[in-house]
């Protein structure tokens, strides 16, 4: 059987090779960009979608399983990571001023591509990329459709080209813009793919060969497929003279047109057993490739060609395309159980469906304006009720969703970057209400809600960039982190490291305020408590990360063979522990009072904001996995503030005791 | 009690005050504090290895003005030598115990055990690894920075076995400047001369637009390049003079892929060789099995492990080695860390990487860990509680005077 596989693929391949296709335009991932318009198929008269998808159909769409990134996921999450990719959002707004979500982008990629290709769904951030590729460049950041970007598309490859394996932190913002673009573009070339082989009407009824298999008319690949080892028998009688062997081209023709678009598209079905390679998922070209190969019985994944071509046949007809995509989706639903690969799917939609972290920002907004109603009118308990309320509600929410996280992947909660957000702004939020719940001054109430605002704006700002670096936030993980032991108490704890750095800073800031604004010499006490908060929350931020960052060593120990090798990643968690360290001694010692305490907890929000983000920028060292980009100008802009807040404190203090008797001073 | 004695035990007293202050523990965590901010930067343009060697393995940091070096701070191993004196006088000898200060007692006394398990693990460990194909077996393993030069005899003798002389890292690193040093090797019948080592080199034509950093020898001589970013890629070089019988022989030795350097003398064939430094193990490694799993239709390792047979004599024992689960035998710990070829194609034969450590303190910092945890938690948590309390009173104190 191998025998005539080795010699049926590459007959289609020089086939198609010789076959009008749009080999010569060169620019998509499989060599050739078969959707740039006379790729020598006849794809039927162009058709459009004439009314908005069903709820019914979106529905079931959103629930087809799907492998993506080395997990199977909905194709909700597919759907809209790469719309966020693409376009910075996970809905689309287009040129009539109508928005359309993730899942009727999908669908149109998928069922209506020259529709698609018009949408702007390609966000720019520099028009430096449009002039380079030679297209008329819009606003400085705007929005490009496939079709706008085409003219360009063959001079974007070429530059990427110059590109690969460069790192990013070589390159500049316009060639950043640049890779990033060339790289959406295949991959929605790849989306646009996936369903050509539906649109195809396989010439099989040009030569008797293929006439006795197959009938008079034209088939579907499933058709085809399903006589796949005839269709061996007849390629490799190598009959390629007159009439019989201009039908075979042709047939080879739109088989390697198939091999070249649809194998690269959303790998959506379950391989059959008997594969070298149970786990990964297939394409529709894939079930072609292996269907030319012939070695497994895949009548299963024949008929999920066939139900994928019926879909593409139906698309028009909306009653008939929903009953046809739920019919679909059930048998991708069996076959993913069998494989104990369904579980989480419904609960991932459930996770996107819900939102929760961006109404939480909302949440936690409204929670604000409650305390700015607490501070206009402190007698009255409907807003400081409402700032309880609004702020665990949102704790809720933010923690709702971190739980969900952890069963959908079996993860502990952190394990990437924009993990490290949410966990931070839930136990940040949590600690805050807790500190309110002791002490009652309102305080720790209004910062609570001002931090759950920051964290879930943040979150929403890194997600876009942690999908379009990793493609899921989400994603697989390496190897070295395959350990939830280690996650869950190293990775952890480090985290909370963060967090009670991050508060005492927050508080700090409450504090040195406060002053600056006199409320310190009416509320002394208040003040002594709100110092006593300072230092307690530094010494949280000091037992979880000394805790965390010896644990780190000695998974370090277990992994790679040492405790400690001074790498960037280590040295932030380190120098979290150095710092608090030094307050607290010079505390101890007497070096600093109470200003002193808020000033160099101010500053251990700005050492937490360099281990958390800054170390990730140098790109170096082992643990590669959190490496990030993008960042610095916020994280300075971050350390900036911090040094002027810290400076304010000192001129107020130096201020404070010019304006003192000069014994006092002294 | 004389004047004298009154003031020598003011002046110890003094210096204990000193040593044991809060003041020179923040200076000290502050140096520390400082020394990683630089040194994590300095790895950026200048790769870890020479960032540890500058700002963490060493008692100063040195300016150079020309060739001459001059210390101008104090760098890891000194602002650690320091905070661990003043930890055991301020933190453990001159603490008032009680209930209060006990948390504080075994925090310090857990970051001093830490302190020892480095310093045990800077002064007796061996750092090295090992690279397998399936089926090979080897008794050694390498180390990635250090060098040695190896000599024995490659004729006569029995059963292909070679004894072999070794010139130790330490003995060739500092031959520069002109320096060279003879070695009389036990064994070997002539004398061997070593002078020129560069760290990075190339051996190349000797040609009339560069400079050689080592004599030229058969048209050859050594190019000197900068350090490389990434230590372990370095390939040293130097110059090795034979002495036999009153005849010089002269020859480049390089560590990079190279044949030894062979020379006849005292009837018999000699190779010399420049080589990473080898360590023996107390058993031998053979790779059995190595499998590789991607996550599905990625590129991106999902895991990756050994079969190994541990061979001792006579007997041997099948073991599993994977990422983060090593093998810990007589001292040794061998650790999953690499595969390759990284551009193998599907089918081709893989090799495994380990990393291989002899640490005496391997498990000491997990034990410093549990201490210090439990110290903290004792400490943090009587605070907090103190804390409670004091808001409880407060409280009351409101509500009594609202009423």
């Amino acid at each position: 059987m191998k025998t005539i596989a080795r010699l049926v693929l590459p007959m289609i391949a020089g086939l198609a090779a010789l076959a009008p296709t749009a080999a010569a335009q060169g620019a998509s991932p499989h060599g050739s960009f078969a959707h740039a318009p006379g790729d020598g198929h006849d794809h039927g008269p162009v058709v459009r979608r004439t009314e908005p998808w069903s709820e019914a159909a979106k529905h079931a769409f959103a629930e087809l399983p799907v492998q993506d990134g080395g997990r199977v996921k909905p194709m909700d999450s597919l759907a809209g990571l790469k719309l966020l990719t693409f376009n910075g959002k996970r809905s689309l707004k287009l040129a009539d001023g109508s928005k359309l979500d993730h899942r009727a982008w999908m669908l149109d990629v998928l069922f209506f591509p020259e529709q698609a290709r018009e949408y702007p769904c390609f966000r720019i951030q520099t028009d430096g990329v449009p002039v380079l590729i030679g297209i008329e460049p819009k606003k400085k950041r705007d929005w490009y459709s496939y079709d706008e970007l085409l003219p360009g598309r063959q001079r974007l490859a070429e530059e990427a080209r110059k590109l690969a394996g460069m790192e990013n932190s070589q390159l500049s913002e316009v060639q950043r813009q640049t890779r990033k673009l060339a790289s959406d573009l295949m991959a929605f070339e790849s989306l646009l793919g996936t369903m050509d082989f539906a649109r195809l009407e396989y010439a099989t009824g040009g030569s008797e060969a293929l006439r006795e298999v197959y009938g008079e008319g034209p088939s579907t690949l499933s058709q085809v497929l399903a006589h796949g080892g005839e269709l061996q028998r007849i390629f490799s009688s190598g009959a390629l003279d007159g009439d019989e062997g201009d039908a075979l081209r042709e047939l080879s023709s739109q088989l390697g047109f198939v091999l070249d678009t649809s194998k690269f598209g959303v790998t959506m079905l379950p391989p059959p057993e008997g594969v070298v390679d149970t786990e990964t998922w297939w394409t529709p070209g894939d079930v072609l490739q292996a269907g030319l190969f012939g070695a497994v019985q895949m009548d299963r994944q024949i008929q999920d060609v066939a139900h994928l071509e019926r879909l593409e046949a139906t698309k028009t007809d909306p009653a008939a395309f929903t009953a046809e995509l739920e019919a679909l989706r059930v048998s991708l639903r069996e076959q993913a159980e069998a494989r104990g690969e369904y579980g989480h799917i419904p609960l991932e939609v459930r996770l996107y469906d819900l939102d929760l972290f961006w109404r939480a920002l909302y949440v936690f907004l409204v929670g604000f304006l409650c305390v700015v109603g607490t501070w206009l009118l402190p007698a009255a308990k409907l807003p400081r009720w409402g700032a309880w309320g609004f702020g665990i509600l949102g704790f809720l929410m933010v923690a709702t969703g971190i739980v969900l996280r952890c069963i959908i992947r079996e993860r502990p909660p952190v394990v990437s970057l924009y993990d490290t957000i949410l966990f931070v702004t839930a136990c940040g939020v949590f600690v805050l209400l807790a500190l309110e719940a002791m002490t009652r001054l309102r305080v720790a109430l209004s910062l609570a809600s001002l931090f759950g605002v920051a964290g879930m704006f943040l979150a929403g700002r890194y997600e876009v960039k942690e999908v379009a670096s990793a493609g899921d936030t989400m994603a697989s993980v390496i190897a070295v982190l395959d350990t939830n032991y280690y996650l869950a108490i190293h990775v952890t704890t480090v985290t909370l490291g963060y967090v009670g750095g991050l508060v005492a800073g927050l508080l700090a800031h409450a504090w040195i305020f406060g002053q600056l604004f006199g409320m310190g010499r009416r509320n002394p006490e208040a003040f002594r408590t709100l110092a006593r908060m300072i230092y307690g929350v530094l010494c949280f931020c000091l037992f979880f990360a000394m805790f965390g960052t010896i644990m780190g060593g000695v998974w370090a120990n277990d992994s790679w063979g040492r405790f400690w090798g001074w790498d960037p990643k280590e040295n932030g968690a380190l120098i979290i522990c150095l710092w608090v360290l030094i307050v607290l001694h010079a505390r101890l010692g007497g070096y600093i009072q109470d200003r002193g305490l808020a000033v160099m907890a101010v500053a251990t929000g700005a050492v937490v904001s360099a281990s958390w983000w800054g170390v990730n920028l140098l790109n170096v060292g082992l643990h590669s996995y959190g490496f990030t980009s993008g960042v610095a100008l916020l994280l300075a802009g971050f350390w900036i503030v911090e040094l002027l807040v810290m400076g304010i404190s000192l001129v107020h203090y130096l201020v404070g005791r010019q304006d003192l008797p000069a014994e006092v001073a002294a | 009690m004389s004047d004298d004695s009154v003031k020598q035990r003011s002046l110890g007293r003094a210096v204990m005050d000193g040593l044991g202050s809060y003041w020179l523990s923040c200076l000290c965590l502050f140096v520390l504090f400082l020394l990683t901010i630089f040194g994590t930067l300095y790895q950026r343009e200048n790769g870890l290895y020479a960032a540890q060697e500058r700002y963490f393995n060493s008692w100063f940091l040195w300016m150079h003005f020309g060739d001459t070096a001059v210390p101008f701070a104090p760098s890891g191993v000194l602002a650690m030598s320091v905070l661990a004196v003043n930890l055991v006088v301020g933190g453990l000898v001159r603490l008032q115990i009680g209930a209060r200060t006990l948390g504080v007692l075994v925090i310090h006394l857990g970051i001093a055990f830490l302190l020892i398990a480095s310093l045990v693990k800077l002064r007796s460990s061996d750092e090295g690894h090992l690279q397998l194909f399936e089926g090979e077996q080897s008794g050694h393993f390498t180390s990635y920075y250090d060098w040695e030069v190896a000599v024995w005899r490659v004729d006569g003798m029995p059963g292909g076995a070679a004894e072999e002389a070794v010139v130790d890292n330490q003995f060739l690193t500092d031959l520069v400047d002109g320096r060279k040093r003879t070695f009389t090797l036990p064994g070997v019948p002539f004398e061997l001369e070593l002078s020129n080592y560069l760290p990075n080199c190339d051996p190349l034509p000797k040609g009339p637009n560069w400079t050689a950093a080592s004599p030229v020898v058969d048209g050859y001589a050594l190019l000197e390049r900068s350090p490389a970013k990434q230590a372990e890629a370095n390939s040293a070089g130097l110059f090795a003079r034979a002495l036999v019988d009153g005849k010089a022989q002269e020859s480049i030795l390089w560590g990079g892929p190279s044949l030894p350097w062979t020379l006849e003398a005292g009837g018999h064939t000699w190779a010399v060789a420049l080589r990473h430094t080898r360590f023996p193990m107390p058993f031998e490694i053979r790779l059995d099995d190595f499998q590789k799993e991607d996550h599905p239709g990625t590129g991106l390792a999902k895991s990756y492990r050994s079969y190994v047979y541990k061979v001792e004599g006579d007997g041997e024992e099948r073991i599993l080695i994977q990422m983060n689960e090593p093998l810990r035998s007589e001292g040794l710990v061998l650790f999953q860390s690499s595969w390759g070829p990284q551009n193998a194609r599907p089918g081709e034969p893989l090799f495994s990487g380990f990393s291989v450590v002899r640490n005496p303190s391997d498990k000491w910092p997990e034990i410093a860990l549990w201490v210090i945890t439990a110290g903290m938690a004792y400490d943090f948590g009587s605070k907090l509680l103190r804390f409670l309390i004091r808001m409880t009173r407060q409280g009351a104190a409101r509500a009594g005077g609202a009423a």
